[in-house]
């Protein structure tokens, strides 16, 4: 193939990937909620995102029954400091898993009706079209800690 | 031929002593995990979740982990108070103790530490005080922190560093951790190695 030709199909699966639907290779592992601590009404939930499927897709929102507001967040480490901050979305590429864990990104929980126990549900969208329920665990710090310490 | 031995062996025995005291240097037991951080020490003095006044003059001879952060903070504040709590459980010596002093002060109230903090540990103690007292703290450790752009005054978050600092028995800041050298068995080394 040319170098042009490479280039060109290259361009139409650039562009076709937002487009392309119904390819069921989303799934989700490993989700868990941080419980809130007493007198807080924020948490994060984290989870492995992999896409098995051939094409690109994105998460798009998440949502929550637990909370009033759900949003997706990134951290920007800057010299000293970091940066929390909301994103529209976050890509997974085709054949890659993305992870969402405690110190990166994470979907932010806010305004939870209350004090969070045992499991919550939390609903994903994504630009495919995929919708995915998944029952997150929520966990104790030291639950947490041990979570984190195995992955 | 037998006239290049001796210089031979001597370069042999120079190879073997130089690379024994590299090792010795690298072993375990002489680094720490953390980046060496010398301050002199300091004191400051502010109020814990309990509502009692804490001076850290009054802790000589602790060995105490330094945090920042604010109890509004949904990942990277529990996750490192999390973190504080295995490594005080790995260590097991009433010797050791965090600090977790907020960044937040006018949100951050003692009620409000005095319900949060006991959530991750027994050994933990949260610290609050006046924006200056606090202002302070970070000063004399290199430390910054600012109010993101408030969407409202009730809801906003503070930027601040993720770092955990190690002071030792004389009050002097002796590590620093950045946020990809927090592990807490490696910490838990450390405090160990400077409570010996």
């Amino acid at each position: 193939m040319t170098m042009k030709k490479t280039l060109l199909v290259f361009l139409f699966f650039l562009l076709a990937a937002p487009f392309a639907r119904g390819e069921a290779g989303i799934s989700v592992k490993d989700p868990w909620v941080r419980q809130n601590p007493p007198g807080t009404s924020v948490t994060a939930a984290y989870m492995v995102i992999e896409n098995t499927g051939a094409t690109a897709d994105e998460l798009l929102g998440v949502s929550c029954g637990c909370s009033a507001e759900a949003s997706i967040h990134v951290i920007e480490m800057g010299e000293d400091s970091m940066v929390m901050k909301e994103v529209p979305s976050i890509a997974v590429p085709p054949g890659a898993s993305v992870g969402l864990s405690p110190g990166g990104s994470h979907l932010m929980l806010e305004g939870l009706s209350g004090d969070i126990k045992d499991n919550v549900v939390l609903e994903l969208k994504f630009r495919s079209g995929a919708r995915i329920s998944v029952k997150a665990p929520v966990l104790s710090p030291s639950a947490a800690q041990k979570r984190s310490s195995h992955h | 031929m037998k006239k290049y031995y001796l210089p031979l062996a001597a370069l042999v025995l120079i190879a073997v002593v130089w690379f024994g005291i590299l090792g010795f240097l690298g072993t375990d037991n002489g680094t720490f995990h953390g980046d060496e951080y010398r301050r002199p020490a300091f004191d400051f003095s502010l109020t814990d979740h309990r509502n009692q006044k804490f001076s850290l003059s009054d802790h000589a001879g602790k060995v105490i982990l330094l945090n920042f952060g604010f109890t509004n903070c949904p990942d990277v504040c529990p996750t490192t108070l999390g973190m504080l709590g295995e490594v005080l459980d790995i260590v097991g010596d009433e010797r050791a103790m965090a600090l977790f002093i907020t960044v937040d002060p006018e949100r951050d109230t003692v009620s409000k530490l005095g319900a949060y903090i006991p959530f991750f540990h027994d050994r933990i103690v949260g610290l609050t005080g006046s924006q200056q007292a606090i202002k302070e703290v970070n000063d004399a450790c290199g430390t910054l922190y600012s109010k993101e752009q408030e969407v409202s005054e009730e809801d906003y978050l503070v930027i601040h560093s993720p770092a955990v600092y190690l002071i030792g028995p004389g009050g002097e800041i002796v590590l620093r951790y950045p946020k990809e050298k927090i592990h807490p068995g490696k910490i838990a080394d450390d405090v160990k190695r400077l409570l010996l």
